[in-house]
């Protein structure tokens, strides 16, 4: 998978609330090889929205970096002033969100919202040459050059997802987060837009990171998985390995809540709800949910470990090295 | 299984009018429902199928009559509902309830939730106040929420999403309704704790004997829980049949996308059937066929003529001027590799 | 519902944002309480007793350890009189908010949740009324009903009520939409169980932070009445109208006649202030003024 673009060492995220902090992302460590697809799979509460904004440098008051580093191609990002994070945002890593709609002024054109990226990093010497950028963007990301004129509310769900890729892919960056992109659109619209990232990865050489909680459509597009729980990284390891052999019983859990057209005609889920983040759970955080805990699980954290090719937390996967 | 026929919907239509005030802009007629038919029977499971802006929603609200239809008429029980006033349609309501899709905003947000529970009860005065607090601390453990003494006087906010989904699925069921409609009622909780809830609303169709209208986007969820399956686009129904019959083998074009599409672990490198472009806006609905912008398949006679909804074999039917043929799906599959 | 339910809906304000506000306010406002309901006991002299001798009943005593808020013409010591007079202000204050709160808060509901013309008429006076300066209004109805506290307070309210029915229409509006509201459509509870435990609910939060601010206002307008004589009579003791007695009083150098009713009357108008901002606070609710 190539030397790594992104190295995440213990990285901690809280958000410091009057109820106390909520630990989102608490002590998370891995790495990113340059041209691959990891996908970040979690449920609600699970930190990986968090965890994509910490790397933008861009989590929301009251939430902040406690602590570890977050190395992008050997740079420590935590350790960046904003204006030199400014540099680094949009031109080498490049962001999608998942409401399209948000994210877009809707009374300003749409080439005058890329044509922006442009002019921000210095790259146009003028407007009109920004313009004529923000065009060529918008091809790349499958939409008619001339639509820079037009405004958000023209444009459909996935085409404003569309005009969105382009404004994150106009630097090429070399990092591409795309933090649920799909969950506003429906099921042939989102095909679609995998397709399109996809097709940029490719194009551009990009490393792609895919914030989701579906596992199946992470399966079908990476090159390896990272699976999250209560802030907690749980297993992380290429696609086939992890969906076809999962290590982790909520990796396991997961799959099996998944319902599939081509799968069981019953669904299994997982017992109880996720913990609350202010007063984690002793020991592994899953384990009041987990089938398989010991006595063990309560008392003591699993540390995360390598196991053939993927890392996983777990006493009971160890058993099984 | 299905018993006798509980309900029926007969060419249902409900167009909303958008602006056309002073301010308002250009006044746009959206046909959310543009003629809809369909029956279902008493312990049956209909899942209607689409995606935003097919219509599913407003016809699961006007099959209850929470919504006024243009035309058409809605038979509950052999009874024609269509035009009863509130006041006569207020001691029906407990026999058809709704389950909502956002369980946040179902719920009274300043009322105990146990008290929630207790009062459809009270109102239509079918227990006194203590007995409706017995039989709601019942439901409270019969969802899930134990020891149900802890949960009865929580306020919503003090709940999960999974937790407020069960209150609102035991208030539903305390009134031992016929019919349910559930609009999208696992579509906003965390994966890992649908299974229960689905499991939940099978359990208490199978104890009670009722219908249920399970309104979904997903198609592997409707695949869990519906005997009959009916494809929404636009407005209309494309396809309505066995579900499973439907699933492995579709015959509208439309059907055969959204499986395809669907994400798979357990077939993930499969071939999607592609088709062009996005949904239509349901102001601007295309002439003839109203799929034939986007069809692969599209003939002349798609542009001019809109297909009715028919018979292609027993039990199944489909409005397509130019199906597929039987077996395709598989044939498909087979001879893909990735797409 | 269940006394520690009662419990903590009341402790409720006590919590969360805006709870410093709320407490120095209902402080403020439960000092002047005390001070009506015991005046006999806390004011050292009756409200119209001569409290100086004859020959010092003239001119206005500065204050003293005797007269901590000095004396007024005819020898009226003004602490007697401010601890006295809190009574007929805080019996008109009172009932005119409650008076406008009983009118506005049921025509706001009904005429928000069932729209139409009924909805359409009730606004149009609402607003005609809302759109007179309080003070005028207050005046005219008033001199209509002739001068005693309790016409006083009526009028007050027919000035209230209007800002009662704005907000509780503007939320009912609101909280109608609500998809909770429809889930009680669709249970088949009829309108007045829709009203009274569903929407009411969700109004009353609103209902206090109005009722803190409406009563603020009404201290002001009333002593406005007062100081007209719409309330009660001279010599009875009413802070608004010691105020106008007392202004002959400011030319020559005599200060304190004005200056401590004047001040009772801020201070009274800071403590239900300072409620109205606490619920706000509390409740995150934005008020329309």
């Amino acid at each position: 998978m190539g030397e790594p673009i992104l190295q995440l060492r213990d990285l901690r995220v809280y958000y410091y609330t009057l109820l106390g902090a909520v630990r989102a992302v608490d002590g998370v460590t891995m790495d990113v090889g340059r041209g691959e697809w990891v996908s970040i799979v979690g449920e609600s509460g699970s930190g990986k929205s968090t965890l994509a904004l910490a790397i933008m440098r861009l989590v929301p008051p009251p939430g902040r970096i406690v602590g570890g580093s977050i190395l992008f191609d050997g740079t420590d990002l935590t350790r960046l002033s904003e204006a030199e994070m400014r540099r680094i945002r949009g031109r080498r890593i490049g962001m999608v969100f998942q409401d399209p709609m948000a994210s877009l002024d809707p009374v300003r054109r749409i080439g005058d919202q890329i044509a922006d990226v442009y002019l921000e990093h210095g790259v146009a010497s003028s407007k009109g040459e920004a313009i004529r950028m923000a065009g060529e963007a918008l091809e790349m990301a499958g939409l008619p050059r001339d639509w820079v004129d037009r405004y958000p509310h023209q444009l459909s769900g996935g085409q404003r997802q569309r005009a969105l890729i382009a404004a994150a892919v106009a630097l090429k960056p070399e990092l591409l987060i795309a933090d649920e992109p799909t969950t506003a659109l429906d099921v042939i619209v989102q095909a679609k837009i995998m397709d399109l990232i996809e097709g940029l990865k490719r194009e551009l050489g990009m490393t792609v990171i895919l914030i989701t909680h579906d596992i199946a459509l992470a399966a079908e597009r990476s090159t390896r998985i990272a699976v999250m729980y209560a802030g907690k990284l749980v297993e992380y390891g290429p696609v086939d390995a992890i969906v076809e052999d999962p290590l982790h019983p909520y990796t396991r859990g997961l799959i099996e809540s998944a319902p599939d057209l081509w799968g069981e005609k019953r669904l299994r889920g997982i017992p109880g709800y996720p913990p609350d983040l202010r007063r984690p759970p002793s020991g592994c955080r899953f384990h009041p949910r987990c089938p398989l805990a010991l006595e063990r699980c309560r008392s003591e954290e699993p540390p995360l470990v390598r196991v053939g090719d993927r890392l996983v937390a777990c006493f009971r996967a160890l058993e099984r090295r | 299984m299905p018993g006798g026929v509980i309900l029926e919907a007969v060419g249902l239509r409900k167009y909303f009018v958008k602006g056309g005030g002073i301010l308002g802009g250009p006044r746009r007629v959206i046909k959310a429902v543009d003629g809809v038919t369909f029956t279902l029977r008493r312990g049956e499971t209909l899942a209607l199928v689409g995606e935003s802006g097919s219509g599913k929603t407003t016809t699961g609200k006007l099959v209850l009559r929470l919504l006024e239809p243009d035309s058409g008429r809605i038979i509950f029980d052999g009874e024609d509902i269509t035009h009863l006033p509130e006041s006569k349609l207020r001691p029906l309501r407990p026999r058809m309830q709704m389950i909502y899709q956002d369980p946040y905003w179902s719920l009274n947000p300043r009322k105990p939730v146990g008290e929630a529970v207790a009062e459809p009860l009270i109102v239509h005065g079918l227990a006194s106040r203590e007995e409706a607090r017995r039989e709601a601390l019942k439901l409270l453990e019969r969802v899930g929420l134990t020891p149900p003494e802890d949960f009865y006087w929580r306020i919503p906010a003090q709940l999960s999403g999974g937790q407020r989904q069960r209150v609102v699925i035991a208030r539903a069921m305390i009134l031992k309704p016929e019919l349910v409609v559930a609009d999208e009622p696992v579509s906003m909780i965390d994966v890992s704790m649908r299974a229960e809830i689905l499991r939940l609303l099978k359990d208490f169709q199978r104890d009670y004997g009722l219908a249920m209208i399970f309104i979904t986007h997903d198609l592997s969820v409707a695949r869990l829980v519906a005997d009959r399956i009916a494809i929404m686009y636009l407005g209309r129904i494309v396809e309505m049949g066995p579900a499973d019959a439907i699933l492995e083998d579709p015959r509208h074009p439309y059907t055969a996308a959204l499986i395809t599409a669907a994400p798979s672990v357990r077939l993930r490198r499969r071939r999607r059937y592609e088709i062009r472009g996005e949904i239509a806006d349901p102001s601007r609905i295309p002439g003839g066929c109203r799929f034939h912008p986007r069809c692969p398949r599209a003939l002349e006679r798609c542009r001019s003529e809109e297909p009715e909804l028919a018979e292609s074999e027993p039990g199944r039917l489909v409005a397509c001027h130019n199906p597929l043929p039987k077996g395709w799906l598989s044939k498909w599959l087979s001879s893909g590799g990735a797409s | 519902m269940s006394a520690g339910r009662v419990v903590e809906a009341l402790k409720a304000p006590f919590r969360g944002p805006g709870r410093g506000l709320f407490t120095a306010g209902l402080a403020i406002v439960l000092v002047f309480v005390v001070m009506a309901v015991f005046a006999p006991w806390i004011a050292p002299y009756g409200p119209t007793e001569r409290s100086v001798p004859l020959q010092l009943a003239a001119e206005p005593q500065p204050p003293s350890w005797r007269h901590p808020m000095g004396t007024a013409q005819l020898g009226y010591d003004v602490f007697s009189r401010v601890v006295w007079g809190s009574r007929v202000v805080l019996y008109v204050v009172t009932l005119s908010a409650i008076l406008s709160m009983a009118i506005g808060v049921p025509l706001g509901l009904v005429s928000g949740y069932y729209g139409g013309p009924l909805d359409r008429g009730l606004s149009m006076v609402m607003d005609s009324i809302y759109a007179f300066p309080g003070i005028v209004l207050a005046i005219a109805v008033a001199s209509v009903l002739g001068p005693s506290p309790t016409n006083a307070a009526i009028s007050l309210s027919v000035v209230y009520v209007p800002t009662f029915f704005r907000m509780v229409r503007g939320q009912t509006l609101e909280v109608r939409e609500s998809l909770y509201i429809e889930a009680a459509r669709a249970l088949g509870y009829p309108d007045r169980v829709t009203l009274l435990s569903h929407i009411l609910p969700n109004v009353a939060p609103t209902t206090l932070v109005v009722f803190g601010l409406a009563a603020t206002d009404a201290i002001l307008t009333e002593a406005g009445l007062a100081f007209f004589g719409l309330t009660v009579s001279y010599p009875q003791p009413d802070w608004g109208l010691d105020l106008r007695m007392a202004l002959k009083d400011i030319p020559n150098g005599v200060w304190w006649t004005t200056f401590f009713p004047g001040l009772a009357i801020t201070l009274l108008a800071l403590g239900f202030a300072l409620i109205g901002e606490g619920l706000g606070e509390r409740y995150a609710i934005r008020t329309e003024r």
